[in-house]
């Protein structure tokens, strides 16, 4: 399913950049080493890894890279994602790179960590607006049926936040999955330190 | 030879197996799907980064083999294994009436993935057929069932408060779970606000605190995982695999067959009794025949009717136990997916819960209770909770980087959701038929499913979307979200009705003691012979007529009326 070797080599490095404080990694250290068996050919495992970096960077807390997201989610678009949504959420990050030519002339994952937050923070805006509804009128606020303007956008950038919220890294230092819980607690007080659980699919 | 024939290891199925070899009977039960082992066969160990495709069913593989299933909130790849593929087993239903008919084949049935909430129907369910006139009289009352409530929820373990309600009885609970600061504020506010309201704990089955006899069983207290659906290796919630068929394995007098599909049952022309069962099997499509004194049918609700309807012979047309033409009709479900969700924007800020409680709240029926109904009989219940917004970042939320992480850290409001499960009228019309030319891979007529709700449905629906707002803006709330439609018809995954008991052969299938009008030694168990829905979840009065049915099956087969 994953070619281990690989993760672990690019999770010590993502490891490595939150050590030094780093937010993103230079593009070499991103790119899928040649015998990867991935399922997106190496360029575009290089903008998977940066717009995922870009999503959830390192910060005070470990980001996408260390959470292994990108790998995680090549595997989920050749095990689980069927060719349209495959070619939606490709789709999807291509836009981000040409949206990262026509702003700043280079290639998404050419850029440093701070100009590609700018491209992508400009692309989430746009992109995450709701559409115009089919009969002219407003989007209403709550609407559940409303459409992003780039609906392959929102599916991507939900995958990568699902994928880094549900791995043990996110566990770890963001939301804290418990497997077994043990006793219902019906009222806990809040302290500024208090972190929310993770949910999970009840089911 | 075997004293008796359980045919299906679901809810119903267990317990009749159970009670039937406690009683000394040599027991065989008959199960269509493949075994299932206890724990080793669940997915629940897996940590969420462990599950396959982040818990996702893949896209093409789900529109192909699940395009039913899917619509079940539990379907999800650490439950897949438990639920039908669609491709395999197909059936149809009228063009612009979808049924979603959700199930599972395997050892256990769908006993592995119910919702555990269980409830007791009350003396007003009972009489409500001959109050009203819809459906035929129930041949039995509240008290008939009574003791054998009592004596399920013991041993299935069942949690809840003792709440005084005339319209839900209360039973033989372990301790309940409790509401959150939340929940305690919603309720004060809406029996405040509506006299004969009452929002109580939830009633569900896993043990809050186990007993002797559930440890006996090799059953744990609940650990709050709320993964109850991938099986629960702690046995912690009822199962026919973590309780009902295990108590029945330690009399010595069980055997179970799997992959053994019940095509008919054969009735002695002279004397009406069952003689054998049909099966045939699963893999290589053989028939054989079991034999037994008595037999049980707890192939779920569709299924035990479909086994009567292909029973049919030159005699019996229509199939067996059918003169009164009532097999197959008055399918219900509950009215289901008419959601309420509401921010309650003045509950505690600093306070928060811990564990993923396995039940919500519960809003017992008050229409045609306490309060009049706007133009329907009958009435409904809301499944409820009240939470913290808290939890996964919202995605579709504009924001990268740090504002992600910044606000899944963040605790949001309190947000009140209520789910009303509506009780639907027997309609002779709502009904299955065998159909006419198609044939699953094993021989046996698929079934033809046309089932609508009709005006008192809609009626009520409007009331559950109408009372529903109205509590949580009487709670202190503002509704964000509403469903004004019920949901396809099989979601409330309720479905019975099909082969109702009444007094009256002509007009019923099964009398006051479960047993077929037609054939002394055929007993029905499962959701087929329910007169009337009620509004509450509808397992544990099957387990309950389950209990009853095999004490008076075995008492009839020792005074040698059998």
């Amino acid at each position: 399913m994953i070619d281990l070797p690989a993760l672990d080599r690019r999770s010590m490095l993502a490891g490595l950049g939150a050590l030094l404080g780093v937010a993103a990694l230079p593009p070499a250290a991103l790119a899928a080493p040649a015998n990867a068996a991935r399922f997106l050919p190496p360029a575009r495992f290089a903008l998977l890894s940066g717009v995922a970096d870009t999503i959830l960077p390192t910060t005070d807390t470990p980001g996408a890279l260390v959470a292994e997201v990108p790998a995680r989610l090549d595997a989920m678009l050749r095990d689980w994602a069927a060719p349209a949504t495959r070619d939606e959420i490709i789709a999807a990050l291509d836009r981000i790179d040409t949206a990262a030519r026509t702003a700043k002339g280079r290639s998404f994952v050419a850029l440093s960590p701070e100009e590609r937050a700018e491209v992508l923070r400009a692309h989430d805006a746009a992109a995450l607006r709701a559409a115009p509804r089919a009969d002219g009128s407003k989007p209403k606020l709550f609407d559940p049926d409303s459409v992003p303007i780039d609906p392959g956008y929102k599916r991507l950038k939900a995958l990568v936040v699902n994928l880094y919220y549900y791995s043990s890294t996110g566990s770890e230092h963001e939301l804290r999955y418990e497997h077994v819980p043990g006793p219902f607690e019906p009222s806990i007080k809040l302290t500024p330190e208090s972190r929310p659980y993770l949910d999970i699919a009840r089911s | 030879m075997f004293d008796a024939i359980v045919i299906g290891s679901g809810i119903s199925g267990g317990i009749s197996a159970k009670e039937l070899t406690e009683r000394g009977l040599k027991v065989l039960v008959i199960e269509r799907g493949r075994k299932i082992e206890h724990g080793t066969d669940y997915m629940d160990s897996q940590m969420p980064w462990e599950l396959p495709n982040n818990n996702e069913i893949p896209e093409e593989e789900l529109a192909r083999d699940y395009p039913v299933q899917r619509h079940c909130y539990a379907v999800n790849a650490a439950t897949k294994q438990f639920w039908v593929k669609d491709s395999e087993h197909p059936y149809t239903t009228p063009e612009g009436r979808p049924f979603n008919w959700i199930r599972g084949y395997h050892l256990g049935g769908r006993s592995i993935m119910w919702g555990r909430q269980s409830y007791r129907l009350s003396p007003m369910d009972f009489e409500a057929n001959a109050r009203d006139g819809h459906g035929v009289d129930w041949p039995i009352r509240y008290e008939d069932l009574a003791p054998w409530y009592s004596h399920i929820e013991k041993f299935i373990g069942v949690a809840g408060s003792k709440d005084g309600l005339p319209q839900l009885p209360d039973g033989e609970f372990l301790p309940a779970w409790e509401m959150t600061d939340g929940e305690k504020l919603f309720k004060a506010a809406v029996e405040e606000a509506f006299a004969g309201r009452k929002v109580i704990m939830g009633r569900n089955a896993n043990l809050s605190v186990a007993q002797p006899h559930h440890e006996e069983l090799g059953r744990m207290s609940c650990q709050n995982r709320s993964i109850c659906a991938r099986g629960c290796s702690f046995g912690a919630n009822h199962s026919s695999l973590s309780s009902s068929l295990p108590a029945a394995e330690r009399t010595g007098n069980l055997t179970i067959v799997t992959d053994a599909i019940v095509h008919s049952l054969v009735q002695d022309p002279v004397t009406g009794r069952i003689r054998s069962v049909r099966v045939i099997d699963a893999g290589t499509k053989e028939g054989r025949t079991y034999e037994a004194k008595v037999f049980f049918l707890n192939a779920s609700a569709f299924g035990s009717a479909q086994i009567l309807l292909n029973s049919r012979n030159e005699a019996n047309p229509r199939g067996l136990c059918n003169r009164s033409d009532q097999v197959g009709r008055n399918i219900m479900d509950h009215i289901y997916s008419l959601v309420t969700a509401g921010i309650m924007p003045k509950y505690p800020k600093d306070s928060y819960y811990h564990g993923r409680r396995p039940t919500g709240i519960y809003i017992p029926r008050y229409r045609n209770v306490t309060e009049d109904a706007d133009g329907f009989v009958r009435g409904f219940g809301y499944q409820a909770g009240v939470m913290r917004q808290a939890g996964l970042p919202d995605p579709a939320v504009v924001g990268i980087g740090q504002t992600i992480k910044d606000r899944g850290r963040r605790f949001g409001p309190w947000v009140a959701y209520m789910a009303g499960f509506g009780e639907m009228l027997p309609h002779p019309d709502n009904r299955l038929t065998l159909h006419e030319t198609r044939k699953d891979k094993w021989g046996i007529p698929l079934l033809h499913i046309d089932v609508q709700l009709r005006e008192n449905e809609r009626r009520m629906a409007k009331q559950i979307v109408a009372d529903g707002a109205a509590m949580v803006k009487a709670a202190g709330g503002f509704v964000v979200y509403q469903t004004t439609e019920p949901g396809t018809p099989g979601l409330g995954i309720h479905e019975m009705g099909t082969a109702r008991m009444g007094r009256d052969p002509a007009t019923s299938v099964f009398n006051g003691f479960n047993q077929a009008h037609e054939a002394a030694n055929l007993f029905c168990t499962d959701g087929a012979v329910m007169a009337s829905s009620g509004c509450q979840n509808p397992s544990l009065t099957y387990m309950a007529m389950s209990g009853r049915a095999a004490h008076n099956a075995v008492e009839m087969l020792r005074e040698g009326r059998l």
